[in-house]
């Protein structure tokens, strides 16, 4: 046996320990054929090295493989924040950077494009079916958009029921080509089930000019996609710079109108509504005006669809009431009218959809001492028509109140004789169109004694708006019909014109 | 490859019967092979029940950790008494035994009579 002062093996065990710290675990020892106790310190030390290696291997392991997923889940995640979870298309976050992407491209290749599709009428499929069926049809829109575009081109979900498709290397011929390619696909009906609805969309189509920032050209985009949509649905527009002033002149208007609500702007004009028979104002209809201070005076046509757009159609209705109700109590305390004398307002579509409506008016005729038969309601037929039971619930609770419910612009809209009849109205304005027409000569006065019989069998009363001719008077009033309205009696008089009007208990139309 | 020493040892007064005696080539590095080889004639003999097993390791090379997960892992044994000679043998059985918790009870010996009346004395054995 060797003898443990002059050992060898003993320097070998400090070199592989001092190797061993140094972070070689692959240090390994050859034991003698000894087999002595120093052997075993080398077998132990082998067996220990081992163990460390394998440890230390193992540690490093589950290092790479945590750190693997790590990066998965940042992929994962990563991934998920720019895909679109119900349709797994892009998001916005997507699509602006791929845009981003192109726009820093070589600055000789051709810009990219962006189309932007809104679908018209989305809103009704989630109201009707719910919003699981509108998911499936936007899930639909998705597959069929996708079968549209080129390999290069991307479609992205940007939120609710709007899409984009980021065509690169793009002339606007071949920008409009995916465009109609889409506008056709979505032309299709959508049947899913039981489920079949028609799901068109509004286009709008930027072709990005140099130096615009990806959020530009998909402002442009959306511009020219309102303009498609109020021009009258499943379009196409091209920007065009004029439509982004227009786009700001309408929000400006727009925060104007809110201010105009609140101090006073806003005007009221009536216009009589008269017995054909023998010329007695049996109402009036409050229309309103707004008085710009630099614009001038700007027409209902022009500032209600924005107030609807903007949400403040609630406030302007109910300002048109509280002001209309309050100057009708007015004429009431200082005039002696006629027992069916009726004040006449319009209701938006939106207001019926309001749940404190009804306590609203009951509030306003208590405050005001007006009976409610002495007020008419007017609603479009489009309104009546689509209600849903909010809608139904308001007509119902109105007309137990006792106010009188017309159905405005009737002709216009699609219903039926039959529909009519189970809605809670007493009263049918007929539209000014079919007077014109009745001008123009494209139909005879028996389609609208027709019109009229089939009102009257509904059991409903009719008036006539847009009369502006003696004949056309004179015809109303052989066929039987007792109330119209137009310019031939009186155009729509401010409050004074009104007030004297109504003071003078003149037949309409005054002698010129 | 090493002769493979397998063989039921059921003779010799004081030792209990039907100890399976499992002897390692001496200055041989112990494979996982090797000792797959072994453990598998093992089983044989044993045929399905539980018998107490004589490990002789004396003068072996070295024993892997495959080698030893195989003796580690044995589910015929009902006792493993481990048989060398030098201290290294003393480390490399230590090794052997000191991993996971074994199925069955394990101990070092140097001599055989010693190792032969533990296994005889292991209640399962």
């Amino acid at each position: 046996m060797p003898d443990n002062e002059t050992d060898p093996r003993l320097a070998m065990l400090v070199d592989g320990i001092v190797r061993l710290s140094r972070g070689d675990l692959s240090t390994r020892m050859e034991p003698s054929a000894a087999r002595d106790d120093v052997d075993a310190v080398i077998t132990g030390f082998n067996l220990l090295a081992e163990e460390l290696e394998l440890v230390h291997r193992d540690f490093e392991d589950r290092v790479e493989s945590r750190t693997a997923m790590l990066h998965q889940a940042h992929l994962d995640m990563r991934a998920m924040a720019m895909t679109d979870a119900l349709t797994q298309l892009d998001n916005r976050i997507a699509l602006l950077a791929k845009l981003e992407d192109e726009l820093a491209a070589d600055g000789d290749a051709t810009p990219p494009a962006l189309i932007l599709l809104d679908l018209d009428s989305f809103k009704d499929v989630n109201d009707s079916f719910g919003h699981d069926a509108g998911d499936r049809v936007l899930q639909e829109v998705a597959n069929r958009l996708v079968g549209v575009i080129r390999d290069t081109d991307t479609v992205a979900r940007l939120g609710g029921d709007e899409f984009a498709i980021l065509v690169p290397e793009a002339t606007l011929e071949i920008a409009l080509r995916i465009a109609n390619r889409a506008l056709a696909a979505l032309g299709d009906r959508i049947s899913l089930d039981e489920l079949h609805v028609f799901s068109r969309a509004s286009i709008g189509v930027r072709l990005a000019e140099p130096g615009q920032s990806p959020e530009s050209i998909l402002l442009d985009a959306d511009t020219a996609m309102y303009v498609a949509k109020r021009e009258g649905r499943s379009t196409i527009k091209v920007f065009e710079p004029v439509m982004l002033l227009q786009r700001q002149l309408r929000s400006q208007i727009a925060s104007e109108l809110r201010d105009a609500i609140r101090s006073d702007q806003l005007s009221l004009h009536y216009q009589p509504v008269v017995d054909l028979r023998d010329g007695r104002v049996l109402g009036l209809e409050a229309l309103v005006r707004w008085n710009h201070p630099t614009r001038g005076f700007i027409m209902p046509d022009e500032f209600i669809p924005l107030a609807e757009e903007i949400g403040a159609v609630i406030e302007l209705d109910r300002w048109v009431m509280a002001s209309a109700i309050r100057q009708y109590s007015l004429w009431r305390a200082e005039m002696e009218l006629d027992d069916d004398f009726q004040l006449r307002l319009n209701l938006s579509a939106v207001e019926l959809q309001q749940l404190d409506l009804v306590d609203y008016v009951r509030g306003l005729l208590r405050r005001f001492d007006i009976p409610p038969v002495a007020l008419v309601l007017e609603i479009t037929e489009t309104a009546l028509v689509t209600g849903g039971e909010v809608e139904t619930y308001s007509l119902l609770s109105l007309k137990q109140l006792g106010v009188c419910i017309e159905i405005d612009d009737f002709g216009t809209g699609y219903s039926s004789i039959s529909y009519l009849r189970k809605l809670p109205v007493s009263m049918v304005k007929v539209d000014r169109s079919l007077l014109s027409e009745l001008s123009t000569g494209s139909i005879q006065f028996g389609f609208i004694a027709a019109i009229l019989q089939l009102i009257r069998a509904a059991g409903l009363e009719a008036v006539f708006e847009g009369i502006e001719t003696l004949e056309q008077a004179e015809k109303l009033k052989e066929m039987g019909c007792v109330g119209g309205q137009g310019y031939y009696f009186s155009k729509p008089l401010t409050v004074e014109d009104t007030s004297a009007l109504l003071r003078s208990s003149a037949k309409l139309p005054l002698a010129s | 490859m090493s002769a493979i020493n397998v063989q039921s040892d059921q003779s010799g007064e004081g030792h209990p019967g039907n100890v399976i005696r499992l002897v390692m080539p001496k200055g041989v590095d112990i494979t996982g092979e090797i000792a797959e080889t072994h453990a598998a004639r093992a089983r044989s003999i044993a045929n399905g029940s539980l018998r107490p097993v004589l490990l002789e390791i004396s003068g072996v090379g070295s024993i892997s950790r495959d080698a030893r997960a195989v003796f580690t892992s044995s589910r015929t044994s009902s006792a493993i008494a481990v048989l060398g000679a030098s201290p290294v043998d003393r480390v490399m059985a230590n090794f052997l035994l000191g991993g996971d918790p074994p199925p069955c009870p394990t101990r070092f010996f140097t001599t055989e009579s010693e190792a032969m009346a533990w296994l005889g004395s292991c209640p399962h054995a």
